[in-house]
């Protein structure tokens, strides 16, 4: 996917935004840029006394991360590798004035190239310090580079005391996500220890409190954290408000023990992202975990499908309806039933589809597609097959349908799911214009019957009905408790 | 293959006419027959294709050629998705000539046929311009959503502004000269800089009225990608130093298109939407347009747009009904991913 830059000029500085995410606002991007940087570099500063050091930029092309790693001058090394070079000449010119001309340093080596390819031919043990300054996923591609695969290739490049700090996402929005990455990290033997902090322009912006990871093959305790020094000239970071940093609400931290890693094969994160589930309120929102004095081996609980994927949705479905009673859940994952397919989408506005499935549906001609399955009966199973044939008949003989065999239902789900999945897929879906029938993006509705002269399938409309009771009842239901909920 | 043989069946085919998929620098000739068709519509725009390609998008240019002239052809998108429940759609499109219209809209669907197969999805949904459904679009039926909104108000701009302020309705003309006594102004600007004064007026409407609203990322793709082709542009209207309403205009051909709009409450005694329309109207006019694009509209009091079109209709003009989205399912892929998921989880039950 192509990327989008955009530079919103301020009296008094300027905000930078890559795929309308904001990157950083000048008025306050010393807040996260030194909660990234330097605790970490104080810390191998600790671990590694007079020593040269190494450190690589993963991502950071807008500059401003190198510069607070060349506070330093124990450093001796960095490589930034950022495969933007848009950003990366941005940086040189119109970021300058905030990046001090960091990526013009002489202990800067910048390298045009995608992160995991450059971090894969690097040799073992190389760096003290890996920087992680990478935007926020778009899609699934983009959690690579948030990957288990890709933190044990950190683990190898870096020294066995050496640190990594990574950009996060919002422990407050998106709560799994955030635990996601921390899960991740530790599956892969790097001992982290997350953070939360507060970003004005970031919160302007909805995406609430914004969350770091500090890790290390070898544990970070507290006495070190707690025995860091800062220089005098920082803007914003002092020990007292990191130490602060690393405390979360017991809501929030209570839910890390039920998040799956992200791997390459599953993009377990992004699933985590446009579906976010909100931590229950559990315990008194006054509790604070304290992750300086936590030492924990992690879940390690592996992705075991995609969630986004039609099949992971339908078996969701097929569970929900046909497990034994005592194996169905009371409270379903809501958004493992009708997941967000897209981050232009809110679990609100995929509900929402949900009213159009009448519509949907009666553009089907069931005896048509019904005659295309037939025409393959002998890959379905065989009693699928008797029964669809069945079914196929008594439409064709516009008998009525009192009663129809379980695996008719199983169909009439399967494809009620696919319609709805495929009227959700796009980012235009949820912003149509108008809905047949007066509906419209607002989410009102009249109380109008779909009908189309030019096509008038009795037969067509009447299973559409039958479907929309029959087929997926049982999920309308499960959302209208969602929707009393939230209200 | 389905209904293609009913489409088949009715056509006459012209043998001169031919598909093929466009290059790069045939950009500029298609945007040229496409301004030039009565049914042009800007989604079609080679320019709005690499917009959506921007958002994520893959687009298939596909251009009908009678002797070497391009008459027609069609841009469709297609969402990439791991799973087979998908669209391919044409919002705008197709667009055909009148002279080949049948076996045109034949060779695009045999195109549209490989696509689907090739990229996974079970139906295409197209939305073209049109104020009929001709007989060779017996395979479609209506769709459940309108990308484009398939009722709207159109302004004659070709009168000139006396006319124009004539045949609008006395309250809102009324309004109109009010906000010209108050004094609010009206600026229009390509200037990327008005994003995000635009999008704070727009998120404010989109919260007022428990709209489903496009994020500032997708403004941003579509302003930058659409100002550099000056195929659009941002009005503002402010008073004393306030901006009380935006809007966003897209220019096509003939047609100024008012795509999306917000206003503050903040001082509606000063009329500022009337004074920012009615700019975008002698805009769109200076510009070279003929008609002004009024983007949705309703005469049904019941329905959620209500409100917003009887703001409209003090404009004048004439309602437009088009036949709205269409979709043909491709029932063999439909039927394909049906099967593939009752074989894999459905099991058997007796």
């Amino acid at each position: 996917m192509r990327t989008s830059l955009f530079i919103e000029r301020h009296d008094d500085g300027l905000a930078f935004y890559i795929n309308g995410d904001l990157q950083f606002d000048t008025a306050d991007e010393a807040i996260y840029h030194e909660y990234l940087v330097v605790p970490a570099v104080s810390l191998v500063q600790h671990r590694f006394p007079q020593t040269d050091l190494r450190v690589l930029i993963c991502g950071g092309g807008d500059g401003l991360a190198a510069r607070d790693v060349l506070r330093s001058s124990q450093v001796c090394q960095i490589d930034l590798v950022d495969y933007n070079p848009q950003v990366l000449d941005l940086a040189q010119t119109v970021f300058k004035p905030y990046n001090q001309g960091s990526l013009e340093s002489d202990r800067v080596i910048v390298h045009t190239q995608e992160a995991f390819q450059f971090v894969s031919a690097l040799p073992d043990s190389y760096y003290h310090l890996v920087i992680c300054d990478f935007t926020y996923p778009t899609c699934a591609e983009d959690t690579k580079i948030y990957s288990q695969e890709w933190f044990q290739q950190i683990k190898r490049i870096l020294y066995p005391g050496g640190v990594m700090s990574t950009n996060g996402v919002s422990p407050e929005n998106r709560t799994a996500g955030f635990w996601c990455l921390y899960q991740t990290l530790l599956s892969a033997d790097l001992m982290p220890k997350p953070l939360q902090i507060a970003v004005p322009s970031f919160q302007q912006n909805g995406y609430g409190n914004w969350g770091l990871l500090i890790a290390s093959p070898q544990l970070i305790t507290k006495e070190e954290i707690e025995n860091l020094v800062f220089s005098e000239d920082l803007k914003v970071l002092n020990s007292r408000h990191l130490l602060k940093a690393f405390k979360f609400q017991d809501t929030i931290a209570s839910s890390r023990h039920n998040v799956r890693i992200n791997k390459l094969e599953y993009a377990q994160l992004f699933y985590y992202l446009l579906n976010p589930a909100q931590p229950a309120i559990t315990a008194d929102a006054a509790n604070l975990v304290n992750f300086l004095e936590i030492q924990e081996s992690g879940t390690r609980l592996l992705p075991s499908q995609d969630w986004l994927q039609l099949e992971s949705t339908a078996k969701n479905w097929l569970q929900q309806v046909y497990s034994a009673p005592e194996f169905i859940e009371k409270t379903p994952d809501i958004n493992q039933l009708l997941p967000v397919q897209h981050r232009y989408h809110s679990p609100k506005m995929t509900r929402q589809q949900l009213a159009y499935i009448k519509q949907l549906l009666s553009e089907i001609d069931f005896s048509q597609l019904l005659s295309s399955i037939l025409e393959r009966a002998q890959e379905l199973p065989p009693q699928m097959a008797r029964d669809l044939k069945e079914f196929a008949e008594n439409l064709r003989n516009e008998k009525p349908l009192p009663k129809i065999s379980k695996n008719a239902h199983k169909f009439l789900m399967m494809v009620s799911l696919t319609v709805l999945t495929a009227s959700l897929v796009s980012p235009d879906a949820v912003f149509a214009k108008g809905y047949v029938g007066g509906y419209t993006s607002s989410g009102t509705s009249s109380s109008d019957d779909y009908y189309d002269p030019n096509t008038p399938m009795y037969l067509r409309k009447i299973l559409g009905f039958s479907l929309g009771l029959g087929g997926i009842i049982w999920l309308i239901n499960i959302w209208a408790e969602y929707w009393r909920d939230d209200e | 293959m389905n209904n293609i043989t009913s489409i088949q069946a009715i056509s006459e085919p012209k043998n001169s006419l031919i598909i093929r998929e466009l290059e790069f620098s045939e950009g500029q000739l298609w945007d040229l027959m496409l301004k030039a068709n009565p049914n042009s519509c800007f989604m079609q725009a080679w320019t709005w294709a690499d917009f959506k390609e921007l958002e994520g998008y893959q687009t298939f240019r596909y251009g009908l050629w009678d002797s070497q002239e391009l008459v027609g052809g069609c841009i469709f998108y297609f969402y990439p998705h791991p799973s087979k429940a998908n669209l391919l759609v044409a919002p705008g499109g197709p667009i055909l000539s009148s002279s080949s219209a049948e076996f045109g809209m034949q060779l695009l669907m045999e195109q549209a046929t490989s696509l689907v197969q090739k990229l996974g999805a079970i139906a295409l949904r197209i939305e073209p311009l049109w104020t009929q459904k001709p007989a060779y679009l017996q395979g479609f039926v209506r769709a459940s959503a309108d990308l484009l909104p398939s009722e709207t108000l159109l302004i004659d701009l070709r009168p000139n502004e006396a006319e124009i302020l004539a045949a609008m309705k006395p309250k809102g003309r009324y309004n109109l000269r009010l906000s010209w006594r108050y004094g609010v102004k009206t600026e229009f600007t390509t200037d990327s800089q008005a994003i995000p004064q635009f999008y704070d007026l727009f998120w404010e409407t989109v919260k007022r009225q428990e709209f489903f609203g496009e994020p500032y990322g997708f403004f941003i793709n579509l302003c930058q990608t659409l100002f550099s082709a000056n195929m659009a542009e941002i009005g503002l209207a402010t008073w004393q130093g306030e901006t009380l309403a935006a809007i966003l205009v897209v220019y096509w051909g003939n047609r100024a298109t008012y795509l999306y709009g917000g206003r503050s409450l903040e001082h509606p005694e000063v009329m500022a939407a009337y004074a920012l329309h009615w700019a975008a109207m002698q805009q769109a006019k200076k510009l070279g347009c003929t008609v002004y694009d009024f983007y949705g509209f309703t005469r049904d009091r019941d329905h959620s747009y209500a409100k917003f079109s009887q703001f409209k209709r003090q404009f004048g003009g004439i309602p437009v009904t088009t036949i709205g989205a269409q979709n043909y399912c491709f029932y063999d892929q439909l039927a394909d991913t049906l099967i593939s998921l009752l074989r894999n989880l459905g099991g058997d039950d007796v």
